[in-house]
């Protein structure tokens, strides 16, 4: 063997051993986006074959009011709950970070939740705080306020969900904590010899060195809530008032309940553009706030 | 880090593990499906092992007999064994239609005759013709069939009526509910109720979301069902206003619970039924959830039928049916456990009237000495709507999205955001998407 033949067949060895991931992608991924996107232009009811319609599902989709209302709320939980799961994330990650006795039992403690927090279990658990004779209305009874369903008012419903999503603050919270790890310590004992407070400390420091973290918490933040359904599913199946019908929500009705395929197929693409649409803004923006370390801040 | 490194090491073990647990299982699935056809084809038919699949929805009391029959069935022929699956209402068609598009629908199938229309279009349910029948009322009979051909067969009779708590009343002493009394007499008893009551407790529910309540007092005075069988609009606006606009006074009064107690309200949930748990003393019901109300809160239910107008307002129907899936390997077998699970005695015995009045009048005459309190007063609230009562309307086909239209509609007028002129126009709106 010379060095020059093994120089050839690198690359094809290489694509061998990711083959088990590659074929995996193309048959469970790549292939079902492929047919979705057929779908999209059929009229299909899962129980007989697909028939070819032209774009009429999404003229249809475009003169539902379904739709619009699923697309404000998504849009308005969207908006709330990703910066207050980060702002509640760091939060949490810098009290876990102080160099106290036993740290490392708070963090698993404090971690533990979030292992089952996107689970149906924890939605039930859920639905029964926030239910009308549950945990919640124990506490503002103590208030004097009146007892309420709080899934079932129309402008509490979607907060109710917004809360959980903030308490599914876990994995958000450990990348932020091995984020702020990294900042080397030299950055706040020469920002305190210059005399800055811890305040300015962490505007000036902290939130500059950790600004890829938060960036990277970001975008996965707003995709994931983007295609949000296990909790509005579980806890107020959409409603009341469909003020809690997510988008991912009101396509998973159409597909499986109404048996559209083909009209939620282009739902999922409708959807997918946003997310990119939405994802392609922020790295725009990012080149604003977010410094690497090899960056000089030259961009601004 | 070495605690992230930790962590996230065993998010990846579980990860795999469950991802494995997932793999052996549907692997499991289809290792028990393979000997039946192959290594046994030379058994006779008769000591073949057979798993027949089985799916039904209802309550724990409807679950627990179930089991308990389909194990008696598995004793007699010990050859046969069951796959079940069995949850509530909700969500159960979602499932049921996923699985019959991937054409593994269960073998035995409980439906509802609204689905059957549907269902039948597209070829999915097998013929059950050679069944025995011969103790059923042709009348129910028929509704099970399509094309003349059987392909669902009723499981029990069932009626839509009123259940209220006689105990509750009888302490309040308030009378209960006559045979033939109206809907005037019912709404004017509601009001006196009302005064007598704790805060947080309700007479009846809000009438403004509920389609079926609706249906009832439309049909009693005489101006058919909202949707009719062809599919036709048919809401009449006079009686729509009438109703709608005596649920907003009642809602004001407080005799109706306020939107959100009311939607927090689920029909026999031992924790958020507000008629189990004492804050509502009527309810809307088919007769076949009685015995069930009855195990939650013994010796306290009392039925009647629907309130009158012209003419009468509940109605009788089967309770649900059996089909088997054209898909399934075993449709003799299906049928011969069918056949068994309406006939015979002792499955009947077991079964009790937890899917309605049996459906066997054989049946139904071996059991009545022996039926329990619960099952006397699903017969009860059947006979009372028996005297007087409507032709059922399992609603036309095709017409399974505008529920959601028509749901959006009246829980807007329930929560005050529509007036009910505007919600008649909004109904009458969406509805003409459906006509044909």
């Amino acid at each position: 063997m010379n060095h020059g033949k093994n120089h050839s067949y690198a690359p094809l060895a290489g694509y061998l051993f990711i083959s088990p991931w590659l074929i995996g992608f193309a048959i469970l991924t790549v292939w079902p986006m492929i047919q979705s996107l057929y779908y999209s232009f059929t009229d299909f009811s899962l129980l007989s074959p697909p028939r070819w319609i032209g774009m009429q599902n999404f003229k249809e989709i475009s003169e539902d009011r379904f739709f619009y209302n699923s697309l404000k709320v998504t849009f308005t939980f969207v908006i709330t709950s990703v910066p207050a799961r980060l702002v509640f994330a760091l939060f949490v990650a810098m009290l876990l970070n102080q160099k106290i006795r036993g740290i490392g039992l708070y963090r698993t403690i404090i971690y533990l939740p979030s292992l089952i927090g996107g689970s149906v279990a924890v939605a039930v658990l859920w639905k029964n705080i926030f239910g009308m004779t549950g945990f919640i209305n124990h506490i503002t009874a103590l208030f004097g306020i009146a007892p309420k369903n709080w899934i079932g008012t129309p402008g509490t419903a979607l907060g109710t969900l917004v809360t959980l999503s903030v308490w599914q603050f876990g994995s958000a919270m450990i990348i932020f904590l091995a984020g702020l790890k990294q900042i080397p310590g030299e950055l706040y004992e020469a920002s305190s010899v210059d005399g800055a407070g811890k305040l300015r400390q962490f505007f000036t420091v902290t939130l500059p060195m950790l600004s890829p973290v938060i960036f990277f918490n970001l975008i996965m933040g707003l995709i994931n809530s983007f295609q949000s359904f296990t909790a509005a599913f579980v806890i107020t199946g959409g409603g009341p008032l469909n003020s809690t019908e997510m988008y991912a929500l009101y396509l998973y009705e159409k597909a499986f309940a109404a048996l559209h395929m083909g009209y939620a197929s282009a739902l999922a693409w409708i959807l997918l553009a946003i997310v990119a649409v939405a994802t392609a803004i922020n790295f725009l923006v990012s080149k604003y706030w977010v410094f690497y370390e090899n960056d000089t801040g030259g961009n601004r | 880090m070495k605690i992230t490194l930790k962590i996230t090491s065993l998010v990846i073990a579980s990860l795999v593990l469950a991802i494995t647990a997932a793999g052996c299982s549907s692997l499991g699935v289809k290792d028990e499906g393979q000997p039946n056809e192959t290594t046994n084809a030379n058994a006779t038919a008769h000591d073949k092992p057979i798993k027949l699949r089985i799916m039904w929805w209802g309550s724990q009391a409807r679950h627990d007999a179930t089991l308990k029959i389909l194990d008696l069935y598995t004793k007699e022929h010990p050859n046969v064994t069951f796959e079940t699956q069995y949850q509530g209402f909700d969500g159960y068609l979602d499932k049921l239609t996923t699985q019959a598009a991937a054409k593994n629908a269960p073998d035995i199938i409980q439906m509802d005759a609204a689905w059957l229309a549907d269902w039948n279009g597209r070829g999915q349910l097998a013929d059950l013709s050679s069944l025995n029948t011969k103790d059923i009322d042709p009348k129910v009979l028929d509704t099970g069939k399509y094309n003349g051909k059987l392909t669902a067969v009723p499981l029990g009779f069932n009626a839509w009526g009123m259940i209220y708590d006689k105990a509750a009343l009888e302490k309040l002493g308030v009378a209960e509910p006559k045979d033939g009394y109206t809907w005037d007499d019912y709404f004017k008893m509601v009001e006196e109720i009302k005064p007598k009551l704790h805060k947080g407790q309700y007479v009846i529910k809000d009438g403004t979301t509920d389609t079926e309540q609706y249906a009832a007092f439309q049909l009693s005075k005489g101006k058919g069902w909202p949707i009719t069988a062809d599919g036709k609009f048919n809401y009449d606006k006079e009686t729509w206003l009438e109703w709608t606009k005596k649920f907003a006074q009642l809602r004001k009064e407080g005799v109706v619970p306020p939107p959100d107690v009311q939607l927090a309200d689920k029909d026999l949930d031992p924790t958020a039924d507000m008629l189990v748990n004492g804050n509502l003393l009527f309810k809307g019901l088919h007769a076949a959830q009685v015995s069930a109300y009855d195990s939650l809160k013994p010796g306290a239910i009392g039925v009647a039928a629907m309130p009158q107008g012209v003419q009468a307002g509940g109605w009788l129907k089967a309770t649900f049916y059996f089909s088997i899936s054209q898909d399934s390997q075993y449709k003799e077998e299906s049928m011969k456990f069918i056949d068994w699970f309406i006939n015979d005695q002792k499955a009947g015995e077991i079964g009790g009237t937890t899917r309605g009045i049996p459906i066997s009048n054989n049946v139904l005459e071996f059991l009545k000495p022996a039926f329990s309190i619960g099952d006397k007063l699903t017969v009860e609230m059947i006979n009372k709507t028996a005297l007087n009562s409507q032709v059922f309307n399992p609603g036309p086909p095709g017409w399974a999205d505008f529920g959601k239209e028509a749901k959006d509609i009246r829980e807007q007028l329930m929560f005050e955001k529509m007036t009910p002129e505007q919600a008649y126009d909004a109904l009458m709106k969406a509805a003409k998407k459906y006509e044909k």
